[in-house]
């Protein structure tokens, strides 16, 4: 019996916005959202925060899946090995954390 | 949505472990101040337990959107089968993600310099995995200053030092 690898399918709307965020990402247009936040620790460490309304029904999983498949496409190998925290979040939940993204 | 129903529905992803640490870690020395030693403690290894999970889940590849506990399972069984293998005592057995460490650097060509490697075992293995365990969450341990001060200063190392362990 053959072997296959599988992995599974992602939902359209998860490449969807994927494609949305890198195009974002690389071209950094005037939209209100996605916003996308970099902080660069003291050892050069990156921490990604993106707010999004178009997301709120992803699971945060898939919300860091899609901040991390966007990223390949626009950071380099290095740059990307050094992001350590991909926290996709709506506009409320980044309100309750704290975060000044407005 | 209510909090049980919203963990249930999001698992911990890489990311979440490293806020969380870090919140850990500023409540451990909120606890410290109001010289509430034992819950300073307890906190203090939970965070040093997240920045070396992060640690040695990176070192297996995974992402900051990887689920804590799928990667664990991932990590579980490469270290059961590595020669010779890596066993644990339970979920939160620092030592165990200590050799982790130590043993996916090596695979990959990478050791850790001696000298790191030396306070990493100090610092955890002979450090906070001897003075810390979940299991003080369920009574008084009456710990002192002096024992919280000590725990600190290996979460503090742990803290500061963890992103050498995956660079």
């Amino acid at each position: 019996m053959p072997v296959k690898s599988y992995s599974r399918p992602k939902p359209p709307e998860q490449s969807r916005l994927t494609d949305r965020l890198a195009s974002e990402w690389a071209e950094q247009t005037e939209a209100a959202e996605p916003v996308i936040l970099e902080e660069t620790t003291r050892d050069g460490i990156v921490h990604v925060f993106v707010v999004w309304s178009d997301w709120a029904s992803l699971t945060r999983e898939q919300r860091g899946e899609i901040i991390m498949d966007a990223a390949e496409r626009v950071k380099s190998k290095d740059q990307l090995l050094k992001i350590t925290i991909a926290m996709g979040l709506t506009p409320d939940e980044a309100d309750r954390f704290g975060i000044t993204w407005r | 949505m209510p909090l049980r129903a919203f963990v249930k529905a999001n698992p911990e992803t890489l990311s979440d472990f490293l806020l969380a640490a870090d919140d850990r870690y500023r409540e451990a020395e909120e606890l410290l101040l109001a010289e509430e030693y034992d819950g300073c403690v307890y906190l203090l290894g939970y965070a040093a337990e997240m920045w070396l999970k992060k640690s040695a889940i990176t070192l297996d590849g995974g992402r900051p959107n990887a689920v804590v506990k799928d990667a664990l399972a991932k990590l579980q069984d490469k270290m059961s089968t590595a020669v010779p293998p890596i066993a644990k005592r339970d979920w939160h057995d620092l030592s165990y993600f200590v050799e982790c460490v130590l043993r996916l650097r090596d695979d990959a060509g990478k050791p850790l310099p001696l000298d790191f490697e030396r306070e990493l075992r100090q610092q955890i293995s002979d450090g906070l995995d001897v003075d810390w365990a979940v299991a003080m969450r369920y009574r008084r341990c009456a710990l002192k200053g002096p024992d919280a001060w000590k725990a600190l200063g290996n979460a503090w190392w742990m803290k500061t030092n963890w992103t050498r362990l995956i660079i």
